[in-house]
């Protein structure tokens, strides 16, 4: 314990260093700078907007306009100027928005004629801020045709509900799961699902990539500066080296990832916020049975635990093939391609109706699982947990057994031994 | 007295290369023992072997009686090997380095720590034994690995090319610090290339061309059965 602790403080000393680190803090730099630019922007768009409403006429179509626009956070200010004059002074006096009404409105109304109402945005350039100012406008109008139609249909039928005649048909969705029957739509249920099952396998997809490039890296620069074969002669066991290394590299993956994950969260929710929620009410999960148990969430760490170990192994056998950092990167290049090929067929496709060679090739990659299984596990697929978690076991184990059988011959340093160099 | 190292009818073959041809010798407990001969003869290999790093393809090493294959890892108890032109982790100090490789040779603390102390005093880096390896010279390098190398005070150290790309000022202190350490009882195996190098440090040498042994004795009985001045002449007349 004390020899694998003692290298994998050396790996992480290694390889936690200024040069490794500095893209990383730069990432993290441009998030939290350009997370914070857009809470200030949206900070901003939610401050009282100045508008400018012209009002030819008296009228009580203008005075509901004028309330609504005041409900949205406008600054309203209502003039009689002629259009053109009004124009003039509310690019003058720094207004956004001037909204021109025309004459008579009330009685348009009246008769079902067609209101136009000219809405003049004042760009003082493209932002994000002006976006979200164009977008309370439009829903200012769309609350205030939905309560104009509801106005004309109680006066034409008044015995007759108006939303029967706006919405005459209605959809009441259910949703079915094996035996279980909830009330909800399927985007809703499928969006839920997706933040249960996918989150997390991306989230160990990145840890992974790191881990093994890391790990790589570590190999390659020991093979590299000659320092593996010292290590090689010290009185340890060999695998103690490859686990030591391995846990390095897991280390340090988890560090960097959870520092990306982090800005990138702070990114992302700066574009969530102010957007009306669409989280799913969860009752319709708990109907369904789509939440994780804690034997499901065991099932999910063993089949997450087993890809980081076999693609560890694997990057393992690959550095050492090479014959220093740059070409142990390179020799990744397979690895990265296992390890990705199958978050994008999960991502864009749906397992059940892939093509036989296809579906085929997505079992026999050892990194599909983390994927296939959380969604077998909602479903009720045994054969398919069993199945992936028994083979991802083999294939682990395989992948150790070959890289310490590696790592433990004389294979480590003659594989690409230069016959020219030697002595 | 058992030998420190037998060496008996040594093969290292290399797919359809041999880099080793049979070669054989024995290494007195103590002594300092050179390998010779230029670049591509089989030192390296033969070293590496007697590291365990590498198995034999044919013959058999021992290592104060013990198996390099059957009992390697009794015999890395035993051994020390400074491989040629290595280098240390860059990010770590000198010490820290030292400090890593100690925990390797001992479980216990106040042990560790001598080891660690009398690295420090044989690569005699001063204040710079605090920096990163990633700053010394090439000299500075060398000197930490030998430290390294000889902290642990093994019964057999084997040193590739000690000297090689050194400066004469830090080859001369790294010859001495070997001398030294010979002189406390460690038996030392070196290669180099460097004859007068072999001829100033040990006490026997064996010359190798081609992967074969062709001499073997003390620098003094090999210079007078070649009639030659230095080993450099005796190279050039036994490989004739």
């Amino acid at each position: 314990m004390r020899i694998i602790a003692n290298l994998v403080w050396k790996e992480v000393r290694e390889l936690l260093t200024i040069r490794t680190l500095l893209p990383f803090i730069a990432v993290l730099v441009i998030f939290l700078f350009v997370g914070r630019a857009l809470r200030g922007e949206r900070a901003k768009a939610q401050a009282p907007q100045p508008v400018m409403v012209v009002v030819p006429d008296s009228s009580h179509f203008a005075d509901t306009i004028i309330n609504r626009l005041k409900e949205e956070n406008f600054s309203v200010t209502r003039t009689t100027a002629a259009k053109e004059q009004a124009q003039k002074q509310a690019q003058k006096e720094g207004f956004s928005l001037l909204l021109v009404l025309p004459e008579s409105v009330d009685y348009r109304i009246d008769r079902f004629q067609p209101v136009v109402i000219e809405a003049y945005t004042i760009l003082k350039g493209f932002s994000f801020t002006q976006t979200i100012r164009s977008g309370k406008v439009k829903s200012v109008f769309t609350r205030i045709n939905s309560e104009l139609t509801e106005y004309h249909l109680k006066r034409l039928l008044p015995d007759i509900p108006a939303e029967n005649i706006e919405n005459p048909v209605q959809t009441g969705e259910f949703v079915i799961l094996r035996d279980r029957v909830a009330a909800g739509s399927p985007e809703a249920v499928q969006g839920m699902a997706m933040a249960q099952t996918f989150i997390i396998p991306l989230i160990l997809l990145m840890v992974l990539l790191y881990a093994s490039q890391t790990l790589a890296a570590s190999i390659g620069q020991e093979k590299e500066n000659k320092t593996l074969e010292t290590l090689l002669t010290v009185p340890i066991n060999r695998v103690s080296i490859v686990i030591g290394k391995m846990l390095g590299a897991v280390v340090v993956a988890v560090v960097f990832s959870l520092v990306f994950m982090l800005a990138l969260g702070y990114y992302t929710t700066a574009f969530a916020e102010g957007v009306p929620s669409r989280t799913p009410d969860m009752s319709v999960a708990v109907q369904l049975g789509l939440t994780l148990s804690p034997e499901a969430i065991f099932l999910l760490s063993v089949t997450l635990f087993l890809a980081i170990v076999t693609a560890l192994a694997l990057a393992t056998l690959l550095a050492l093939l090479s014959e220093d950092a740059r070409g142990a990167q390179a020799a990744l290049t397979p690895l990265m391609m296992l390890c990705l090929l199958p978050y994008f067929f999960t991502m864009f496709f749906n397992i059940q109706t892939l093509s036989l060679p296809l579906k085929i090739l997505l079992f026999l990659i050892p990194f599909s699982y983390p994927f296939l299984i959380p969604q077998a596990i909602l479903f009720g697929n045994y054969p398919l947990i069993i199945g992936g978690l028994l083979y991802m076991t083999i294939f682990c184990a395989a992948a150790i057994f070959i890289a310490a059988r590696f790592f433990s011959s004389d294979l480590v340093l003659t594989t690409r031994l230069r016959f020219r160099r030697r002595r | 007295m058992e030998p420190a190292v037998v060496v008996d009818d040594l093969v290292r073959d290399y797919g359809v290369l041999r880099a080793v041809d049979r070669i054989g010798f024995e290494i007195k407990p103590g002594e300092v023992f050179g390998l010779i001969g230029p670049n591509g003869s089989g030192k390296t290999t033969t070293l590496r072997v007697i590291a365990t790093l590498l198995k034999p393809s044919g013959g058999g090493v021992k290592v104060f009686g013990r198996d390099v294959v059957k009992e390697a890892a009794a015999v890395r108890r035993m051994v020390s090997y400074l491989p040629e032109e290595a280098g240390a982790y860059r990010n770590l100090s000198g010490l820290d380095y030292l400090r890593f490789m100690a925990t390797f040779y001992s479980a216990d603390t106040v042990e560790r720590d001598k080891l660690v102390e009398q690295a420090m005093a044989i690569a005699d880096l001063g204040r710079r034994i605090q920096d990163k390896v990633d700053t010394y010279s090439k000299g500075m390098t060398r000197k930490l690995l030998l430290a390294r190398a000889l902290m642990s005070s093994p019964k057999l150290a084997i040193l590739d090319e000690p000297t090689s790309g050194l400066d004469v000022e830090n080859s001369i202190v790294i010859r001495q610090k070997i001398k030294e350490f010979a002189a406390r009882g460690t038996t030392i195996l070196l290669s180099s290339h460097n004859m007068l190098e072999v001829e100033f440090l040990s006490e026997r040498v064996a010359l190798l061309r081609q992967g074969r042994l062709i001499a073997l004795g003390t620098p003094e009985e090999l210079k007078s059965r070649w009639s030659a001045r230095n080993l450099e002449e005796v190279f050039l007349k036994a490989g004739q």
